[in-house]
């Protein structure tokens, strides 16, 4: 984005005071929490941005940005603020230079409490249905020339009958043999298993290559029930292989992602030693934040459903563009096209 | 061995014992998930497209390819056939796997050829292309709507969507990755 294109900016500023609107007129808290973490969660999936604070006088310390708020805003929730929302800057280090990623961007985050990953569905699907009564628009979206119908209900998949549907699989099996039923069948259809594969990759290589790129595009999607194997804070779907989680698709783009958040302070404990060991292969290593785990662990968690958002993705389709280039103010950085991180 | 994640089109990998050239690279980070490389491959004996998905950490086979000039004498239905520009010896390449590069290259034209183990394994098409349209209809009168096309075969046999004033005997740019009209080119 450019001053050239003022007219964008101005329907970026209506989409997000119509969002916050929306919150707001629901009962939910506005928080805008800090951007700069000395601790963060631990997420082995993510790089994130280091930097260092200087003072005058004395020692300085390391800071990380947040590659999303959940940190501070599960302290909130734990703390009793009830359903709160945030929009703010988030920043991923090591992202692809494509359409879709860029370093920095625009986060909607809620959590909604004594509500599960079913309720948050509603408010999503309510969230778009006021977007478009506001805006005057048609529910068909389009994000350059491809069109998503974006009425509610959204069409709903479980991630089982997407891998029965175009793969002839049985995930529930596969999820409960693990790493061997894995293997074997990503071995079948031909992928590149390897050692240092663990069950999630596998899961992610067998998803990504016959799975997602058959997904239903021409409706919003909400594809849920993923396998719990894939190591996360949403809470498992009691006597199952499922995590409590969806993703929202749109025109085959992941746009939002939801759990019931989980409340057992010794499955955040287990998370936190895991990925903090993976984590050490990371390029940039931070500190988990064991201030969350100590709240969690003396007062609980109550029970909520929390949402991430990316508003540039969200807004490409309100907007019909093509790439969250023009959408992201002077966002557009110049990336080599390579992934930083091989 | 080679990144997958710094894996760009155009390279070359050996996948099961062939020769394959990268087609299309696209990165993908799943929610909650590592990065992901999805490649599309051809290879360079068959033909065959293939696709596999690797995370961006994996080490792959690149294959070391070296490109040289050489001249394309002619096809006939199984071989290309070459001679090397400094011995003047001759060689062949089978078609196969190779068959759409023949609508871009012309008899006696000098051509990059990338060779892996002293064999010719592809043909490395110039990213636009001169061919001369052989056959063309006229315009239509009154068919003034702008932007309209008309199709025409070339000298190749190679045939594209053109603006309505290409006439045969004229030459033409061509991509050679999209098959689409670029401009006209006539001196």
């Amino acid at each position: 984005m450019s001053t050239s294109d003022l007219p964008l900016l101005r329907k970026r500023a209506r989409l997000i005071r119509l969002i916050r609107d929306f919150f707001l007129n629901r009962g939910y808290l506005e928080v805008d929490t800090a951007l700069l973490c000395p601790s963060l969660i631990p997420e082995s999936a993510l790089e994130v941005f280091q930097t260092r604070y200087r003072p005058r006088h004395g020692r300085g310390r390391d800071f990380f940005l947040i590659p999303s708020p959940e940190l501070w805003m599960k302290r909130l929730i734990a703390g009793g603020a009830g359903s709160i929302f945030q929009v703010c800057k988030s920043f991923r280090n090591s992202e692809p230079a494509t359409n879709i990623h860029n370093p920095e961007f625009t986060m909607l985050e809620w959590y909604t409490v004594a509500a599960g990953y079913l309720q948050s569905i509603d408010i999503i699907e309510q969230l778009f249905s006021s977007l478009l009564t506001e805006l005057s628009l048609e529910p068909l979206l389009a994000c350059g020339d491809h069109r998503v119908d974006c009425s509610p209900p959204f069409l709903r998949l479980s991630m089982a009958e997407a891998f029965r549907e175009y793969l002839q699989l049985d995930l529930q099996q596969l999820a409960e043999e693990g790493y061997e039923g894995l293997a074997a069948a990503g071995r079948r259809m031909g992928l590149s298993v390897t050692g240092e594969d663990g069950p999630e990759d596998l899961f992610h290589k067998i998803f990504l290559s016959e799975v997602e790129p058959n997904l239903p595009d021409s409706r919003a999607l909400i594809l849920y029930d993923y396998p719990a194997l894939i190591p996360t804070l949403a809470r498992r779907k009691p006597a199952t292989p499922w995590a409590e989680r969806w993703e929202l698709y749109l025109g085959g783009v992941e746009i939002a992602n939801c759990y019931s958040e989980e409340t057992d302070p010794a499955a955040y404990e287990v998370f936190y030693d895991d990925q903090e060991r993976a984590k050490q292969r990371a390029a940039v290593v931070h500190p988990g934040d064991r201030e969350l785990l100590r709240i969690i662990r003396e007062s609980g968690f109550p029970e909520c459903s929390g949402v991430a958002m990316g508003l540039e993705r969200l807004f490409m389709f309100f907007l019909r563009q093509d790439s969250i280039r023009g959408i992201l103010p002077f966002g557009a950085y110049n990336p080599t096209g390579e992934d930083p991180r091989a | 061995m080679i990144r997958a994640g710094a894996i760009s089109k155009g390279v070359f990998l050996l996948v099961k014992d062939e020769p394959h050239v990268v087609v299309e690279r696209e990165f993908v980070n799943p929610g909650k998930g590592s990065a992901f490389v999805r490649l599309k491959l051809k290879s360079l004996v068959t033909g065959q497209v293939l696709k596999q998905v690797n995370k961006s950490q994996e080490n792959l086979e690149d294959i070391n390819v070296e490109a040289r000039e050489v001249q394309f004498l002619f096809a006939d239905a199984e071989q290309f056939h070459f001679m090397d520009l400094e011995t003047y010896e001759q060689f062949t390449m089978p078609i196969e796997g190779h068959a759409d590069k023949r609508l871009f290259i012309l008899e006696g034209e000098t051509v990059q050829l990338s060779f892996w183990d002293e064999k010719p394994i592809d043909i490395l098409l110039p990213y636009k292309v001169v061919l001369t349209v052989t056959e063309a209809r006229e315009g239509l009168r009154g068919d003034t709507v702008s932007g309209a096309t008309k199709p025409v075969t070339l000298e190749t046999g190679l045939v594209v969507k053109v603006p309505l004033f290409i006439k045969e005997g004229d030459k033409i740019l061509v991509n050679s990755e999209t098959r689409e009209y670029v401009e006209r080119v006539n001196a």
